[in-house]
């Protein structure tokens, strides 16, 4: 019954029809919330689908059916309004990988009052919605989701409540894991760069006013004999030079930083 | 301080030609009586490009680092008496790449330097000349001149 309902207001949604057929490929038997959720995630939800959030969000629906069907409920109201179908699709944006860890902190955090807000949060955002514009009730989904969360207009509707319910915890857990784990792989190599006169890697690095950078003793030497730059031949006088910020140490430093976040991630779950 | 930069850039400079360098062509630092090798001192090989009258001529140039390479570029040298209007009687190259107060830059490596070369061959600089007998040919009687690099192109087959 409620699968026919929220189905109805969903085919109506662009996305709807998408989703539902990512959905069947994940391992868990679609539910109604499934086809929901997915309609709002766009791209990112898709890649994760298959892995992770469709079972998470199938679990959550199995566990939850109760609050599930009152939120349909709520949302086929929406829906009906005509105002409904973006939120819903926010809450989709929800599951963004990138998101992935933090929610499992707010969860954590929320978990234990989510199911009573999601339907609490339900009634109150369509009431509002219906009295007044769509934002209000994005207004307070907002306070538990931006804790959350980085992202800010997708997170803002009511379909967010889902993402809050306990349940979504373990799926998002093993999102995050899995997301985490991949972006390290992208990081590019540490490029070399080598100083164009001795062909060494830089000792001291230098750079000269035309921009050319080389090691200090390099350049030092190159412009006593002659006095031009050895890269462009733009005429330099003895100062004509200056020590450059050591170029792969800020590299490091970078990829450090960005290690950490990734790690973090990891751990969080 | 610089003989070491000298090495050492054409150590580096070997390194890199044996990963990678143009098809046809020969670069080897020389070989001593003793059976190390002295990097100062290049003994080449430039294929003439196909499709021109060098064509199947492979000519042997040496190179002649100082202690000042990079910041000096080094002295290449054909065969004394090579015919091309930019050669001098000795064999020497004039190529603006390889003139200290023209075009050379430290960041010229040798591969750059022996492409350079390959395209002087069948383009010379008239408004350079460095010998005459190349020269006057090429400026008066382009037949005879073309017959003359076919023929300097037997000259010097491959060596296999």
């Amino acid at each position: 019954m409620t699968f026919d309902l929220i189905g109805s207001p969903k085919s109506s949604v662009p996305n709807a029809a998408g989703h539902g057929g990512k959905l069947s490929h994940a391992p868990v038997p679609p539910s109604g919330v499934l086809k929901f959720l997915p309609k709002t995630v766009g791209p990112t939800c898709q890649s994760l689908i298959h892995d992770t959030l469709c079972p998470y969000c199938c679990a959550s629906s199995k566990v939850s059916m109760s609050t599930v069907s009152g939120t349909r409920r709520a949302m086929r109201r929406q829906s009906q309004d005509g105002s409904a179908d973006k939120v819903v699709v926010n809450l989709d944006a929800i599951p963004s990988p990138v998101v992935g860890s933090r929610r499992q902190v707010a969860i954590s955090a929320g978990a234990r009052a989510s199911p009573i807000d999601v339907e609490a949060l339900d009634d109150e955002v369509q009431t509002r919605r219906n009295r007044r514009t769509r934002r209000q009730p994005v207004a307070v989904v907002d306070l538990e989701v931006d804790a959350s969360r980085e992202g800010n207009k997708r997170q803002r509707v009511a379909p967010v409540i889902h993402c809050l319910s306990p349940e979504r915890g373990e799926g998002s857990s093993l999102q995050s894991n899995k997301t985490s784990k991949e972006p390290p792989k992208v990081v590019p190599k540490e490029p070399v760069f080598n100083c164009p006169v001795c062909w060494n890697k830089l000792e001291e690095p230098s750079t000269t006013i035309c921009g050319h950078i080389f090691c200090m003793t390099c350049i030092k030497q190159a412009i006593q004999i002659q006095k031009k730059c050895p890269t462009c031949r733009k005429s330099l006088r003895a100062n004509n030079f200056h020590r450059t910020l050591d170029v792969p140490k800020e590299l490091l430093a970078a990829s450090s930083i960005s290690n950490i976040i990734y790690s973090g991630s990891e751990i969080l779950p | 301080m610089s003989a070491g930069i000298a090495r050492g850039r054409l150590a580096e400079e070997r390194k890199a030609w044996r990963k990678n360098h143009p098809h046809g062509f020969v670069a080897k630092p020389e070989t001593m009586a003793d059976g190390s090798s002295n990097l100062m001192v290049w003994h080449c090989t430039i294929p003439g490009k196909q499709g021109t009258d060098w064509e199947g001529g492979f000519y042997p140039l040496t190179l002649h680092f100082s202690e000042d390479y990079p910041s000096k570029p080094p002295k290449c040298k054909f065969p004394p008496g090579f015919f091309h209007p930019n050669v001098y009687p000795s064999g020497t190259v004039c190529l603006s790449i390889l003139n200290e107060d023209s075009g050379w830059r430290p960041a010229i490596t040798v591969k750059q330097i022996l492409v350079g070369i390959q395209d002087l061959l069948d383009q010379p600089n008239p408004a350079d000349p460095a010998q005459t007998d190349g020269y006057h040919i090429f400026i008066q009687d382009k037949p005879e001149y073309k017959r003359r690099v076919r023929l300097q192109a037997k000259q010097y087959p491959a060596l296999l």
